[in-house]
């Protein structure tokens, strides 16, 4: 071992400049521009900031913004967990009232939902006889309330402290439409892959949102925690089919003149898939609508003669077909060069990549830290860093095949996830 | 057992068999328990054919004796405890400890049977006679009309006048009684009445913000190919079904669409909501109000295990 060190030191020591920046290219071209540059950037102005802030004894914002806010939870067959959601939402806030779609479930949620709002004003019960989906189950909501905000939440998701109140205080800037909340492990202790699946979310639902929202460039709210202004909602008339309806929402919103906003602060406490297929499963769900709405349904966002174009859309829509299918495919092409050309050194080149790796996400994970309300838990949780290199390489294979399948049969339309009559029924994009 | 005799061996203990004029106490002086004769007859025999007609049977069945009060409560404070003695078709005997007076004139009578439960009826005191530590005590039977606990009284019935459950004895009468042991109460039903009067409303649903009537259920449209949820109305054309969202045209129903119950509206006070609520109509003060608002009453019945004499004759 200590051999081989010394031999891959020797390796790396006798690499020229160029050398180790062919070698290093993914990262220097995916993944430290996309994340890591900015990240430690934005950590190191906020970090600036807060100390100006004490020197000058600045106060911190109270919540002066309190609209009317109505509770979406549109779930099927959650009897189980909707129970505890909804306690943990009700009361939080002032202004609230609640509206549950129970989108065609068989194991009693609705019962539960039935008894949770005998007790209680302002909380509506929707059933749906046959199961919709969840656009229609969350469109479903529209008819039925006049509050100013739309939260949803996920039916098996729990609230952090004043997570309504963080969400709403963006919309006090009339232009924005919707605000994204932080969706925070809930289980990250199960097993590898969920603790692995817990860096994930801190560095990119967390920390990568963050920078994406001050370079205005968010393009997604995520569908377990997220805040939409109602007459936004209903001038797109609410979600599209899925998956992918919550970036697709966005993306509509955004072409509409909209603003879309992230509060790290107003956080959701979520369950993770605790088995590789799942993961693999949800992340392939999840690429599809890279394909299907950026490069296909919203391409029109891409073209500087079309009405709805904006220098920030193009960004948002470029970086996501460039990051997310483009150098998926350079990383590919080039690792499967790499083999070829530089055989004889494909253990040393890994080893140099895991280290570079390695490093980029010690300091990713820093700024997570700075930014982070439980340190100690993320602390913990952070103990598996030295992984995430190999967890990536899992998920960049699970991007590749979505967007391989996507891109040559619309897999994403034989889901399960959108019911039968609905997939023939709609637009394949 | 027969009793064709009186089963006194001391004639003076025998009731029959004192004058009248030597009854103590009798505070319900009746001509006949006074004694024709005033003294024993010949052949040692308590009846007395013109008095006594019905036939009587000798039995010592422990007895409690409850006085009735107005309006038919018990009189809790002086239950008596003691032994039949005879029993007729018409009346029965009975001796109780103490020369505590019955105060009134009607009483309860139980008697104990031979499974140990007690059986009851209502009788009047015809005679009392003082003894020494003891009285004893012949009461009638009142005929079934004018028992106290005919059905009339004890279970309840509907009151057309007033819109309520009544019972011909008063709710707290019954539970004194149910208290003493005498009745067996048993839920009949739950029922919600109005909460000003206890009368009997008339239920409907309503809008739950004013308690109105005229409400009407929005019809929704659920368009498959886009997700849009909205009222039929924004999707009717000249002729056809245009989707507001995609602009898709001639939807088919089934194929393209499903029809969704959207939410109630009221045209009174402009609520709307998923459903509409139970709302109560008092019709004898008049007063509306929310299901949630209404007093759920408890109605009881009440059973009686009743004294049968011809049980005990032959």
């Amino acid at each position: 071992m200590v051999t081989m060190l010394e031999d891959w030191i020797h390796w790396f020591t006798s690499l020229e400049f160029h050398q180790i920046c062919l070698i290093l290219l993914p990262i220097l071209l995916i993944d430290a521009p996309r994340y890591a540059v900015g990240s430690l950037l934005m950590c190191i102005g906020d970090i600036f900031y807060d100390l100006m802030k004490v020197f000058i004894r600045c106060k911190d914002p109270q919540y002066d913004h309190c609209p009317s806010v109505c509770i979406v939870l549109a779930g099927l067959n959650e009897g189980e967990t909707i129970g505890d959601t909804m306690e943990s939402i009700w009361g939080t806030y002032p202004r609230m009232e609640m509206v549950i779609v129970d989108d065609g479930s068989t194991d009693g949620m609705f019962e539960v939902v039935e008894r949770f709002a005998e007790s209680r004003d302002n909380v509506i019960c929707l059933r749906k006889t046959e199961r919709g989906g969840k656009s229609s189950a969350l469109n479903m909501a529209l008819p039925y309330t006049n509050a100013e905000i739309l939260v949803c939440v996920d039916t098996d998701s729990h609230l952090g402290p004043n997570a309504i109140w963080e969400i709403v205080q963006p919309f006090k800037e009339a232009n924005v439409a919707a605000v994204s909340g932080a969706v925070i492990a809930r289980n990250p202790f199960v097993n590898l892959t969920t603790w692995l699946r817990a860096i994930e979310y801190l560095r990119t639902l967390f920390l990568g949102r963050m920078l994406s929202d001050r370079l205005n460039l968010l393009g997604i709210v995520s569908g377990a925690f997220g805040a939409f202004r109602t007459s936004a909602i209903k001038q797109v008339h609410g979600w599209d089919v899925g998956p992918g309806e919550d970036g697709d929402l966005v993306i509509r919103l955004r072409k509409s003149g909209y603003r879309v906003k992230f509060r790290p602060y107003a956080q959701c406490f979520t369950n993770l898939p605790v088995a590789v297929v799942q993961l693999f499963k949800q992340r392939r769900r999840w690429d599809w609508s890279v394909v299907t709405f950026e490069c296909r349904k919203h391409i029109d966002l891409l073209n500087p003669f079309h009405s709805s174009f904006t220098a920030s859309n193009f960004f948002m829509v470029a970086e996501r077909i460039v990051f997310t299918i483009f150098f998926q495919f350079a990383f590919w092409i080039y690792t499967i060069w790499l083999m070829f050309n530089m055989h004889q050194n494909v253990v040393y080149i890994l080893l140099l990549n895991y280290i570079a790796y390695t490093v980029l996400e010690i300091f990713q994970y820093t700024a997570v830290l700075y930014y982070s309300l439980d340190r100690k838990r993320d602390l913990k949780i952070g103990m598996a860093v030295p992984l995430v290199p190999i967890y990536y390489l899992f998920l960049r294979t699970a991007t590749m095949v979505a967007v391989l399948e996507e891109m040559l049969t619309r897999r994403s339309f034989r889901d399960n996830f959108v019911p039968a009559h609905v997939r023939s029924a709609t637009w394949h994009w | 057992m027969i009793n064709s005799s009186c089963r006194h061996s001391d004639k003076t203990q025998c009731p029959e068999s004192i004058p009248a004029t030597e009854i103590k106490g009798n505070r319900y002086p009746d001509s006949r328990c006074q004694s024709e004769s005033g003294h024993h007859a010949a052949n040692d025999t308590c009846a007395r054919p013109n008095r006594r007609s019905e036939l009587r049977v000798s039995i010592d069945n422990p007895c409690m004796i409850v006085p009735v009060m107005a309006e038919g409560f018990p009189d809790t404070q002086n239950i008596s405890v003691g032994f039949a003695l005879d029993i007729s078709k018409k009346g029965i005997g009975f001796e109780i400890a103490g020369d505590n007076r019955i105060a009134t004139n009607q009483v309860v009578f139980g008697l104990e049977t031979d499974d140990g439960e007690m059986e009851f009826v209502s009788a009047i005191v015809r005679f009392i006679e003082s003894q020494v530590a003891s009285q004893r005590i012949g009461a009638e039977f009142l005929p079934e009309v004018q028992q106290l606990f005919t059905t009339a009284n004890i279970r309840p019935n509907y009151d057309c006048k007033e819109l309520k459950f009544r019972t011909g004895l008063s709710i707290d009468a019954l539970r004194a009684w149910e208290d003493c042991g005498v009745l067996v109460g048993a839920l009949n039903d739950k029922i919600l009445v109005c909460p000003q009067c206890e009368s009997l409303p008339t239920w409907r649903l309503g809008c739950p913000s004013c308690g109105a009537s005229s409400t009407t259920s929005d019809q929704l449209i659920h368009h498959f190919a886009c997700a849009n949820i909205g009222h039929a109305s924004e999707y009717k054309t000249d002729g056809s079904l245009r989707c507001p969202k995609c602009k898709f045209n001639d939807l088919v129903v089934g194929v393209d669409f499903e029809y969704l119950s959207g939410p109630q509206r009221c045209h009174n006070c402009g609520w709307s909501d998923s459903k509409l609520s139970p709302i109560g109509n008092c019709l004898s003060c008049g007063l509306r109000f929310a299901g949630h608002q209404a007093l759920e009453i408890v109605i009881n019945g009440y059973d009686v295990r009743r004294l049968d004499p011809l049980v005990y004759l032959p």
